[in-house]
């Protein structure tokens, strides 16, 4: 399992459960979307696993760690593991495209510079901006920087790839781009899980699907 | 414009992204030993080095505003450093310069006068001496100070001779009995060890001395704080790149470290931008300086930036830069967390 949620609730300070005794697990190479309303707890649920915070209760573990015994000097070797992809793209408009795609591998410290070249190249590439590296993300189109976001997730390679609405700014034809970009890593053996209400995309990609519903978890099928 | 479709290009590099636990990974991670580790140790470093240094340069004026106020703050202690130091040079040799001035009995006859002379020069103690009679006395007196005109009204000379002593012993036990010798003289009125104004000098000094140590404190301390306000404010501006970096799982000493150079960098040119404000001081005061060091016999020594204090000086820059921001990162960093 990569992901496992058992028993987990969420509780922030004076307010109600932002997430209520959810259950679920996330097969090795599995395609998972989350859903619900705005404020049923998807970025919640996609936050615990990123461990930007932290369970109420609850037994939560990823790669088969138990997330409460990380330590927070692990954290940042945990989250070298995960690629997420943001809505906002969360890209740095200070530095080119393949500064942005680099940030991961220049982070972990691993590698010399040739590699990390080779490796930001084959990331663009793969999400058909090659041309584009030495550009400002400022300069690119909504599409374009939601690529290089991708990009920058998967350039370290991580297992699993988390998605929080990566297409909730973009029309329906470039979100349709943006969704297969993610079931290719995913037929490669990446694990995806993505936040989005977008039904009609979510429906047309007969994979897993996960519903909240003010905090809870009131649906779990395969759309066939 | 045609959209390159990202699906056509996945099919024949797929290898480059693929599933695995990160036990895998770890194995696949690069496993050139120890010089592998050294090299990437010394270019992350070298990355953030030159890193922060370009960063500065983004924003020039900002910087060298920056650097100069650590500039002027660290000029003003070790400048009077800097005089103090050569004070002391000066008070040193004079201490060993040990010159009695004795002052005879006034209407001395001539033979008790000759025979004290005698005395003198078989006194093992005194290298040397002058006799300045009465007259000589007057005349050096009149000229050396303004009552000289009104002395003339009187009808005799009202100064006594004097013997200027020059010591053989230097040290402050030594002298001390040479001088209770002397006075116990019939001859010898009283007399004046020159040295006793050095070593009020030397008391002075020595007040400034503790001045420096203050002053230095103090400006250290508005060093570190400038530097600390500047990483402060430079961390509220990259406020997005941490939130993104601790993310992607940058360590807290990743983020931490081109701040950190930034403040060595802040420290290092704000100690050589001291010194050069320093030398243009030195160069604008030393007419004046030499002219009073002549007055002196040249005993006031060549004000100079040495080397050590070079170095005392470009090291504390630093460390006082490093500090700062030191100070900086450790309030303010833990503060931006990813949300």
């Amino acid at each position: 399992m990569i992901i496992e949620f058992d028993h987990v609730s969420k509780r922030y300070e004076g307010s109600r459960d932002a997430l209520h005794d959810i259950n679920f697990a996330l097969d090795r190479g599995e395609m998972a979307f989350l859903t619900g309303h705005s404020g049923a707890g998807k970025s919640s649920l996609l936050r615990l696993i990123a461990l930007i915070e932290r369970p109420s209760s609850g037994r939560l573990s990823v790669y088969g760690k138990d997330l409460s015994k990380v330590k927070p000097r692990q954290v940042p070797f945990l989250r070298r593991n995960v690629g997420i992809v943001f809505q906002d793209h969360c890209l740095l408009d200070d530095r080119t495209v393949f500064d942005n795609v680099a940030l991961p591998l220049i982070v972990s410290g691993q590698l010399e510079y040739a590699e990390i070249a080779r490796r930001v190249r084959a990331a663009l590439d793969k999400v058909g901006l090659l041309d584009k590296e030495k550009m400002n993300p400022l300069r690119l189109s909504g599409g374009e920087q939601q690529r290089v976001g991708i990009a920058r997730a998967v350039v370290n390679r991580p297992p699993l790839l988390l998605a929080d609405e990566p297409t909730g700014n973009l029309d329906p034809q470039l979100s349709e781009e943006i969704m297969t970009l993610f079931q290719q890593f995913n037929q490669v053996g990446v694990s995806v899980m993505i936040a989005s209400h977008d039904l009609a995309l979510i429906a047309r990609m007969r994979k897993r699907v996960l519903t909240l519903k003010d905090g809870r978890l009131i649906d779990d099928r395969v759309l066939a | 414009m045609k959209r390159r479709k990202p699906q056509q290009r996945l099919s024949h590099r797929d290898h480059s992204v693929s599933a695995s636990s990160p036990a895998a990974r770890s194995k696949r991670a690069p496993v050139g030993g120890l010089r592998l580790r050294l090299r990437l140790y010394f270019m992350r470093h070298a990355q953030a080095f030159f890193g922060s240094l370009g960063r500065l340069r983004k924003a020039p004026l900002a910087s060298a505003m920056t650097v100069m106020v650590i500039g002027i703050a660290l000029a003003l202690p070790t400048g009077l450093y800097l005089l103090v130091k050569n004070l002391r040079g000066f008070d040193a040799q004079w201490q060993s310069a040990t010159q009695l001035s004795v002052f005879l009995q006034k209407e001395l006859p001539v033979s008790r006068l000759d025979k004290f002379l005698d005395e003198l020069k078989q006194d093992k103690d005194i290298s040397d001496f002058e006799y300045r009679d009465p007259t000589a006395v007057l005349i050096e007196f009149s000229q050396l100070s303004d009552i000289g005109d009104s002395l003339e009204v009187l009808d005799d000379n009202p100064l006594p001779g004097i013997v200027i002593v020059q010591s053989a012993v230097a040290d402050t036990d030594a002298m001390t009995q040479l001088v209770e010798r002397l006075e116990a003289k019939a001859e010898v009125d009283f007399v004046q060890l020159d040295r006793r104004w050095l070593e009020r000098l030397y008391a002075i000094v020595d007040i400034g001395k503790r001045g420096v140590i203050v002053l230095a404190c103090l400006l250290g301390l508005a060093v570190v704080l400038v530097v600390g306000n500047t990483i402060r404010l430079s961390i509220e501006g990259r406020r997005a790149e941490i939130k993104i970096t601790k993310l992607i799982g940058g360590t807290d000493g990743f983020i931490r470290r081109p701040f950190l150079y930034s403040g060595l960098w802040y420290g290092l040119f704000g100690g050589v931008f001291a010194l050069i404000l320093i030398n243009i001081a030195l160069f604008a005061i030393k007419g004046p300086v030499m002219a009073l060091a002549r007055l002196y016999d040249d005993g006031f020594g060549l004000l100079a930036v040495d080397l050590s204090t070079t170095a005392i000086v470009v090291i504390g820059a630093v460390l006082l830069g490093w500090g700062g921001s030191w100070l900086a990162v450790s309030r303010h960093l833990r503060d931006i967390q990813p949300t």
